[in-house]
């Protein structure tokens, strides 16, 4: 009897599912002696079909096999996928082979792993996981599974990218629409997509691609989005729980986003009457924006608890001020909700936050975001506000988000906009220290300021324990064999803001050497380090950040002692920076100003060799050693 | 003034760890604590454990009869913001078999002061809370405490009940921050009989133990009876509780924790005695009559073919020992899951050719058994699972086994786990202290080092020639055994090409390009590892001649910083095992040049024998002939020399920051 209703049960799947897998033979010898070239694993065969059921559900079916050559690819031997309790999942199987293409395990559905999908970031979400990894006895072999998940939702398809890994080769790998009723759906190819075979199918399309050569990523490469093939498919017909919209253009796709925000942003009069009287002394809108920003990262803290259309709507702001915790949809509103109440206007922002290679489709209206920030647009500038960090200085945004496509979450008005961009002046590094000889070596008293990129990092620690403070310090500066006797980190918000350390520390081995010379490395403060010389280069040279380091360092030369050599250079390259070290010597005081720009930018795979260079000079006259003389 | 405040609040405190816990009432909270701004040991911790109660007891009830409940008050300080996460919770409860813990009686409140400094509270709502079933076997209470402020105080209280008296919840003293009070108080009818652990590098401020009298009484048929019985009670008291912090050369942090865990000994009704563990005899039994650990060793097993074939193709006890172990390491794959006991048949482990490191490793053991090499297997703990105390007889805190081969007086541990570990090498997770020989004969059951004394050594042979542009060419050599080759081993091996190691490593030093290069053995642990590389040194890119000439005679290659850097340090330094580093150098010095200055010789050592660190360079001809080593003899050195290796490392940085001067004649 059960044997029967799970024959039935198959059958009906089915139909629903177009797709006819032939089986294949797995032998690694079938592999193309091409695509073994680089590779730890081989994508055999990948077939993902989107079925949109209706506008309303979505069924996905993905098969996937993987032959894993050696154990640096043995994490692609797992399945894993997420879920919510409302969709239908079926794992038709897990199978391996061996390196001859004989099946050897196929996995039992005991043995695979459910699991909730919270993990330690997020308080709480009703996802779960399914998971199986697989534990090889011998390499290589292929793994093999395929799964079928019924979505009762539609607001995203798929951002298909056939590569999963970097040193991965693929046989064959497709991507199958079938769209019986014709709901409108936007297609975008990305990246570098040679070679695709698009067929039109009798109710959608089929896309394939057969014999891409193994994926290498190296130092100084983001290899984007935009090199790598992508296609993105998401639907124009919007659908979560009651909440309908469309996405035929930004100003739709801005519109649905604006109904799921609707009635979760009224403060109550009490409140509004609070942050008004919090900011009515204030000099300026931007210092009303400040403060109210300071009782947003001191009164609140990020917590994620996804649950049901959690994942893409606030919880009312009321909620969110009571509770003094939210996620990044939930403080972004309650920041928009406390500057509405002072009268300021600003903009709920969507990105896709972190990754820098995502590469973000402009006229692809859809689904391409996974964080919230605030936008609060000012007469010369835009403040950008992050509200899931309690340390990040305001009116600072970090390389979480920066220099990217935001849409402005705003009823039809909507928009596409570019997120803040860290110019090489933003990024900018710079130290006055003071070093007069002591008892025990040297002391070194000064200031050193952090800006732009560089702020994160040190804003951060403004608030840990002692500890961790001295730790970070000891780490970030060059100095060795110190002793901190006091220091002091400070963020300045109120203009563009900057993060100041300020410390006083002994240098036991400052002036180190024991006879008639003494050695001294005049860099304290961000030693400039060459990237590795290849003898091979591949893949294009990207400088993703440029900065510019500017140090003052001021040495009282310890008595009875003179200059024997003095480190001078100047290393200039119009492409890819500059470099300079100037030496004053005058009334037995050294005054040494060291300046160090890169630049950005993209170049082409040969120009490596010259950036290393570069880096090498700079690097090696980073490291000449003053060194001083016991006068005769 | 704010000083004399925090005085006195610090005093008010410590009277109160010495009277009754429940002086500390939840939601009772003084204005002064909601209103302090630093915590005085540490003005820039951005929270503070005002007070962290526990209490477990074993309780008699009439309908249940006894159970443990685990109750816990906690009393948090927000200071800033960069301690907000501490208010949220996910406090995990298990389910064995039938039997599962339950959590009852949790609540939690905020309290902060508002504009007008009266005190707000908010208190935690159930529909806040969430219950996440992680697996089948584990729940969790997921909530955040609400409404944390800068300057909020929260307290929140709950009790875990179960029937599981084998797993007495483990207690921390000590967390990632400060703690006023840290307090567990347990009560133990005298029928249960608990083995008790206390860790980490911390002493109670106050241990106290008293007696109670109870008693229990029921009505059954035959009228009402009653039973009288002692209850053990104690109460440990830890008073300002550093924080918890990481530092270069520690054990896995778990085993600084200041933490108390049980074992259950036995239970013991009048008429029902039951004992759990008691001695290394009754251990040692058990575990050879468990059919997924002794049992299948007493028997033939599935390798009986591989090891007559041995047994014939190795007549020399070692060589078999080598091999057999050597057939193991290379035929079965590990699964990085670790434990004591077999997951599997012996059989279907060597079918399948993988499994957890007890699998391998007890396969291993019947394998040599049956090649006529007596082997026994040895339990341990290792690293990250803690360090074990050898007065305290608790199995569960064991998860690994090896196997101790003996051949005439000679043992060897084995390991199989690793495919490029040879017979001489444990993998560095089981280097943690004595693991536990498991005979069969119990009487040669005893505790063995798993640490062996073999020192990690790295010799730099450098044979160069420096020109007159202060650029040097020449030969170089690395070469390194045990622990040291094996990690660079591993480095190597997870690159995709050798080249791209040799890329790596040519950037760790300034001005070094590499030409020709060789790696030697990197899969042999039982030879040395070496690089070797022809190469220059180009500190001078114009290659320009120079009237006087700075080199540094280790080539860069020398400690440049000291891992020691905070002052004070209160674990010990763990270095595994002990070692020995060399740098040598022979250096051709270019015509026309004569060296003006060098470097003073010295000899550093480390009290006791401990380390030592010479440095000689002298000019011999026109060469010069450049040697240092430092060794570390003793692997463990305690927090009270901390200040001496620091010092020593201090010096060496120093020392190499120095250079011999060529002066063009």
């Amino acid at each position: 009897m059960r044997g029967f209703r799970i024959c039935m049960f198959l059958g009906l799947i089915l139909l629903l599912n177009p797709v006819i897998i032939i089986a294949q033979n797995f032998a690694t010898s079938l592999i193309p002696e091409d695509l073994l070239k680089g590779s730890n694993s081989v994508i055999r065969e990948s077939r993902t079909v989107l079925t949109l059921d209706s506008k309303e559900r979505v069924t996905v079916n993905k098969y996937f096999a993987v032959t894993i050559l050696n154990k640096k690819a043995e994490n692609m031997a797992v399945m894993l996928f997420s879920f919510v309790n409302a969709d239908k999942v079926n794992i038709k199987r897990i199978s391996v082979y061996d390196a001859n293409g004989k099946k050897i395990k196929s996995v039992k559905q005991s043995d695979i792993i459910d699991l909730s999908a919270g993990g330690e970031a997020s308080l709480y979400s009703d996802y779960r996981l399914k998971a199986y990894r697989h534990v090889p006895s011998s390499y290589p072999y292929t793994f093999e599974y395929e799964y079928e998940i019924q979505l009762q939702r539609l607001y995203s398809l798929e951002y298909f990218k056939p590569y999963i890994s970097e040193n991965q080769s693929i046989q064959y790998t497709s991507l199958e629409l079938v769209n019986p009723q014709d709901i409108p759906v936007h297609i975008s190819m990305s990246g570098n997509v040679e070679g695709l075979e698009t067929t039109k199918t009798l109710t959608g399309s089929k896309w394939e691609f057969r014999n891409l050569p193994s994926l290498i990523i190296e130092p100084y490469s983001i290899i984007t989005d935009e090199i790598l093939p992508g296609i993105f498919l998401s639907p124009q017909y919007l659908s979560y729980d009651d909440y309908k919209g469309m996405a035929d253009t930004w100003q739709s796709y801005g519109n649905w986003l604006t109904s799921l925000l609707k009635g979760r942003s009224s403060l109550s009069s009490a409140s509004v009457e609070k942050y008004r009287k919090m900011t009515s002394s204030a000099a300026n809108e931007r210092e009303k924006i400040r403060i109210l920003y300071k009782y947003l990262q001191s009164n609140t803290h990020y917590i994620n608890i996804s649950l049901g259309i959690g994942g893409l709507q606030p919880h009312p702001v009321t909620d969110v001020e009571s509770l003094g915790y939210g996620d990044c949809k939930d403080l972004s509103n309650y920041m928009i909700s406390m500057l509405d109440a002072v009268g300021i206007k600003a903009h709920y922002a969507v990105v896709q936050a972190g990754k820098k290679d995502y590469h973000f489709i402009p006229d692809h209206p859809g689904h391409q975001f996974n964080h919230v920030i605030v936008c609060v647009p000012q007469k010369n500038d835009t403040i950008w506000l992050e509200c899931t960090s309690q340390d990040i200085p305001f009116g600072s945004l970090g390389d979480f988000t920066d220099n990217r496509y935001a849409l402005l979450v705003d009823g039809p008005a909507s928009k596409l906009v570019r997120t803040k961009e860290y110019r090489q002046e933003d990024n900018h590094l710079s130290s006055n220290l003071l070093i007069t000889p002591s008892s025990n070596g040297a002391n070194v008293s000064g200031t050193i300021r952090y800006r732009g990129i560089y702020m994160s990092e040190s804003a951060r620690y403004v608030r840990q324990p002692i500890h961790d403070q001295q730790t970070w310090i000891n780490h970030s500066l060059e100095f060795t064999n110190f002793t901190l006797n006091s220091h002091n980190i400070k963020v300045h918000d109120r203009g563009e803001p900057k993060v100041e350390l300020q410390l006083d520390a002994e240098i036991r081995s400052f002036f180190a050497g024991n006879n008639d010379r003494l050695f001294v490395s005049l860099n304290l403060n961000n030693k400039i380090s060459a990237p590795e010389r290849m003898r091979n280069r591949k893949t294009p040279l990207v400088i993703y950040y440029p900065y510019h380091c500017q140090d003052t360092l001021t040495v009282s030369i310890p008595a009875g002692f003179e200059p024997e050599s003095i480190p001078e250079a100047t290393i200039s390259d119009p492409e890819f920076g500059m470099y300079s070290m100037k030496t004053v010597v005058k009334d037995g005081v050294l005054t040494c100003i060291r300046e160090f720009r890169r630049n950005k930018g993209s170049f082409p795979p040969e120009k490596y060799q010259a950036f290393q260079a570069f880096m090498q000079n700079a690097s090696l006259a980073d490291s000449k050693q003053l060194v001083l003389i016991r006068k005769q | 003034m704010k000083n004399i405040f925090i005085f006195t609040f610090l005093a008010l405190f410590s009277t109160i760890t010495f009277a009754q816990k429940s002086q500390i009432k939840f939601g009772k909270i003084d204005n002064e604590l909601l209103a302090l701004k630093t915590y005085d040991a540490d003005t820039s911790s951005g929270a503070l454990i005002i007070s962290d109660i526990g209490d477990i007891s074993i309780i008699y009830n009439d309908l249940t009869g006894f159970s443990v409940i685990h109750t816990r008050h906690l009393r948090v300080k927000i200071f800033n913001s960069s301690e907000f996460d501490v208010a949220k919770f996910k406090i995990k409860y298990h389910k064995y078999g039938t039997t599962e813990q339950k959590i009852t009686k949790l609540r939690a409140s905020s309290f902060h002061l508002d504009e007008n400094n009266k005190v707000v509270r908010t208190d935690l709502d159930k529909d806040n809370i969430f219950t996440e079933h992680i697996s089948s076997k584990e729940k969790s209470k997921n909530f955040s405490i609400p409404n944390i402020k800068e300057g909020s105080v929260f307290d929140l209280e709950y009790s875990i009940t179960s029937e599981l008296f084998g797993l007495l919840p483990e207690w921390n003293f000590q967390h990632h921050i400060p703690a006023l009070i840290s307090e567990l108080s347990v009560s133990i009818p005298e029928y249960f009989n608990y083995k008790r652990l206390l860790k980490g590098y911390l002493t109670p401020t106050a241990t106290d133990s008293k007696t109670t009298n109870r008693s229990i009484i029921w009505v059954g048929s035959q009228g009402t009876s009653s039973v009288n019985y002692t209850e053990y009670n104690t109460k440990y008291t830890f008073l300002n509780v550093p924080a918890l912090k990481e530092e270069a050369y520690m054990n896995d942090i778990s085993n600084y924790i200041a933490a108390i865990e049980y074992e259950l000994g036995s239970i013991a009704f009048p008429q029902n005695y039951k004992d759990f563990t008691t001695n290394w005899v009754k251990i040692g039994d058990d575990l050879w009559f468990d059919e997924d650990f002794g049992a299948p060793l007493k028997r033939s097993g599935p390798l009986k073919k591989e090891a007559e074939a041995l047994r014939i193709a190795y007549p020399d006890p070692f060589e078999r020992m080598v091999k057999a172990h050597e057939f193991i390491r290379n035929s079965v794959n590990y699964s990085g899951a670790n434990g004591i006991y077999l997951s599997e048949s012996l059989r279907k482990v060597w079918d399948e050719k993988k499994g957890k490191s007890s699998d391998i490793n007890l396969l291993l053991i019947s394998l040599l058994n049956e090649c006529d090499i007596k082997t026994s297997p040895v339990i341990l703990s290792t690293r990250s699972n803690g360090m074990l105390h050898p007065g305290q007889l608790m199995i569960n805190k064991f998860n690994y086994v090896i196997a101790e081969a003996i051949i005439d007086s000679n043992t060897y541990l084995l390991d199989a786990t690793d495919k490029n570990l040879s017979y001489n090498m444990l993998p560095i997770r089981c280097l943690n202290g004595n693991g536990r020989r498991i005979s069969r004969e119990s009487s040669e059951n005893d505790w063995v080092n798993l640490n062996t004394p073999q020192e990690d050594s790295r010799t730099y042979y450098n044979k160069v020639t420096l020109d007159a542009s202060g650029n040097l060419s020449g030969d170089f050599s690395i070469m390194e055994t045990r622990y040291f080759a094996h990690n660079r081993a591993i480095d190597i091996r997870e690159k995709n090409n050798e080249e791209e190691y040799i890329n790596e490593f040519e950037a760790e030093i300034p001005g070094l390009q590499i030409g020709d290069y060789t790696i030697e053995n990197l899969n042999d642990r039982t030879n040395p590892l070496y690089l070797k590389f022809k190469a220059e040194i180009k500190t001078n890119p114009e290659n320009n001649t120079k009237d006087i000439i700075y080199l540094s005679p280790t080539l860069g290659m020398g400690i440049s910083s000291n891992p020691f850097v905070t002052e004070e340090r209160v674990y010990p330094i763990d270095f595994i095992n002990p070692w020995v580093t060399k740098n040598i150098c022979i250096i051709d010095l270019p015509e026309g040049y004569e060296v003006v200055e060098m470097p003073k010789n010295i000899s550093l050592s480390l009290s006791n024998n401990k380390g030592i660190f010479k440095y000689i360079a002298v000019v011999n001809g026109n060469q010069l002939q450049f040697q240092s080593v430092l060794t570390i003899k003793t692997p463990l050195i305690t927090f009270q020399d901390y200040g001496e290796i620091r010092e020593l490392y201090t010096q060496i940085v120093s020392k190499n920051a120095e250079m011999v001067v060529l002066k063009k004649l």
